[in-house]
């Protein structure tokens, strides 16, 4: 069983009028690159800060490495965290502000300092005030801040905001290196779903504040595959007619009313004609398949419908 | 903690903002041993200092006459005039050296947000606040007994050796302030806690010994408070301190100093504690 690096139960963050966080149940496998996905004010740097101590939750509880409480604050030592923008002291260069903080960690070692600084691509203006850089410098430095003392998780909120697209790309690569490297795991905010997507391997939405879905990479590509739905009152009895006459695997059930047939070879109006000899009731049947963006818009739509 | 205060360190001795602060406090001690008499910022001080010499004879009319050289020459030949212990005795000024201290080393982590890296870390609030409530009485208190030292010398190399004190004395003098002088960090501290943004602590900070010392005087006035009452205000213990205080008024206003530290302290650390990090 994999170990599980972080898991929040029934978190909730309330303000005044407004609640951040409702409720929100979320769980990171050591190894994960574990992305999520909101809009701005969605309550992904919610979930963030209360598992960085940045804020108290209203709610709930969570664990870090297996430890809640103040065992878990122990374990804090672990996570490297780059929350909302990077933060440095502008008067101090890249070397310098990495320092302090190596200081504060205790680590005695500078080579880590310039370890990390080379892992951002950054050791040619180390010397540089961190009041002349540049956002997407800033944002590199944040991440090398991160990763300084080699965390074993690292949470990264909104990382790529002010990148160039080769910067994007490195930092990809820098993640999933340090993932099949060092076993880092990764919990990386966004609200860009394609970027997210080339490099996570699990998936949280979330929407005012409310999980609207947890899913594996896997799952999340069967979810946005070119389908086609069937709508029907015996998901059980039409998964077994397609099977035993049509002679189609894949597809899937996704519940008492739902099926969705992944084979690009399917004949609709074969499948019809098959549903009604054999008296199963058909809503109906329709193609589909969608974008990242889109899947997330129709989460969005149902969790309002639901609402 | 000890890591915290090494990182402290390395910062504030990379911020330019200190060596301003150092400058300030040579050029105060410079003004005052040079014109051979205390200066203070504060609204009103009195040493309580009876100076005998040409200048007490003078008018108004003909003191203005004089140049500086003239009266620094007069007063260098006061006779029985202790010059460092007044200076000691003014000591309120370094309530504005101590704004530099608190802005760099607390004020500046809020404006910048750069505490949330320290928060994030293994380092909870409680023990960020200790140390920086550790450092910043560390440096307070070493520009504290800089300044007694440098314009000890000072007034021994530059100006007549019968306007010093003994070491011994000025010493005995420095240490009984040192209680006051703990509660100005304290408030200082506390307020950087509390208000967070430099600009907004500088705001407050900087005018609130004279808005405070103004709002005492009426307080005073209208509620007729006892004058005895008024020598617990913290310049007027700096004041009384160094001028052979009796122990009943230095174990009071040590108590007031103790009042004044944990409740700055404690607002402080509540402040702080509650805060949510941006």
């Amino acid at each position: 069983m994999r170990e599980i690096v972080l898991q929040t139960k029934q978190i909730s963050k309330h303000y005044k009028n407004f609640t951040a966080l409702d409720h929100a149940d979320m769980t990171v496998y050591r190894g994960d690159i574990y992305g999520l996905i909101g809009r701005n004010g969605a309550g992904k740097t919610t979930i963030m800060k209360i598992v960085t101590s940045l804020t108290d939750k209203s709610g709930g509880e969570y664990e870090i490495f297996g430890k809640r409480g103040a065992e878990a604050d122990k374990e804090k030592g672990r996570i490297g965290c780059l929350i909302e923008n990077p933060a440095f002291f502008g008067g101090m260069t890249a070397y310098q502000n990495l320092k302090y903080y190596a200081l504060q960690k205790g680590i005695t070692d500078n080579r880590q300092i310039d370890e990390a600084l080379a892992l951002v691509n950054l050791t040619e203006v180390r010397n540089k005030k961190f009041r002349k850089f540049s956002l997407g410098m800033k944002q590199r430095l944040g991440i090398a801040l991160a990763v300084m003392d080699n965390p074993d998780l690292v949470i990264l909120d909104e990382p790529i905001n002010g990148l160039d697209p080769i910067g994007i790309s490195e930092l990809r690569d820098t993640f999933k290196k340090l993932r099949s490297e060092r076993g880092v795991t990764f919990i990386i905010s966004s609200h860009i779903l394609s970027e997210l997507y080339m490099v996570a391997n699990r998936f949280l939405f979330i929407e005012k504040g409310r999980v609207l879905k947890e899913i594996t990479k896997e799952e999340l590509d069967l979810e946005c595959m070119r389908c086609h739905v069937v709508k029907t009152d015996d998901t059980k009895h039409t998964a077994a007619l397609i099977e035993q006459e049509l002679f189609i695997t894949n597809y899937k059930v996704i519940d008492s009313r739902e099926l969705r047939i992944y084979d690009e070879n399917l004949k609709i109006d074969e499948l019809n004609r098959l549903l009604i000899e054999n008296g199963v009731n058909i809503f109906g049947i329709y193609e589909t398949g969608i974008s990242l963006e889109d899947y997330f818009k129709s989460l969005i739509e149902e969790e309002g419908v639901r609402s | 903690m000890i890591n915290m205060l090494k990182a402290d360190f390395y910062r504030l001795v990379r911020s330019k903002g200190i060596y301003f602060a150092i400058l300030i406090l040579l050029l105060f001690i410079g003004i005052d041993i040079y014109s051979v008499s205390p200066g203070s910022i504060a609204l009103h001080i009195d040493t309580g200092t009876v100076v005998e010499n040409e200048l007490s004879d003078m008018t108004r009319d003909e003191l203005q006459e004089l140049s500086m050289g003239d009266m620094r020459n007069m007063m260098l030949n006061t006779k029985g005039y202790a010059l460092d212990r007044d200076i000691i005795a003014c000591n309120i000024n370094l309530y504005y050296i101590f704004i530099f201290v608190a802005a760099i080393v607390i004020a500046v982590e809020f404006s910048g947000n750069t505490v949330k890296n320290t928060l994030s870390s293994a380092i909870s609030r409680h023990r960020c606040f200790l140390s920086k409530v550790v450092f910043v009485n560390i440096c307070c208190l070493a520009l504290f007994f800089l300044n007694t030292y440098v314009m000890y010398f000072a007034n021994i190399l530059f100006n007549n050796k019968n306007l010093a004190s003994s070491l011994e004395t000025i010493t005995e003098v420095t240490l009984l302030q040192l209680p006051p002088i703990l509660a100005l960090v304290s408030i200082l501290t506390g307020l950087a806690f509390i208000l967070k943004k430099t600009s907004v602590f500088n705001t407050v900070a900087i005018p609130l010994i004279i808005v405070f010392q103004l709002l005492l005087s009426l307080f005073a006035t209208f509620f007729k408070i006892k004058e005895e009452w008024l020598g617990f205000e913290l310049q007027e213990m700096l004041v009384k301190l160094t001028s052979n205080p009796s122990d009943s008024y230095v174990w009071k206003s040590y108590l007031v100093c103790a009042v004044i530290i944990v409740a700055f302290y404690l607002a402080g650390y509540l402040s702080f504690k509650k805060t949510e990090i941006k």
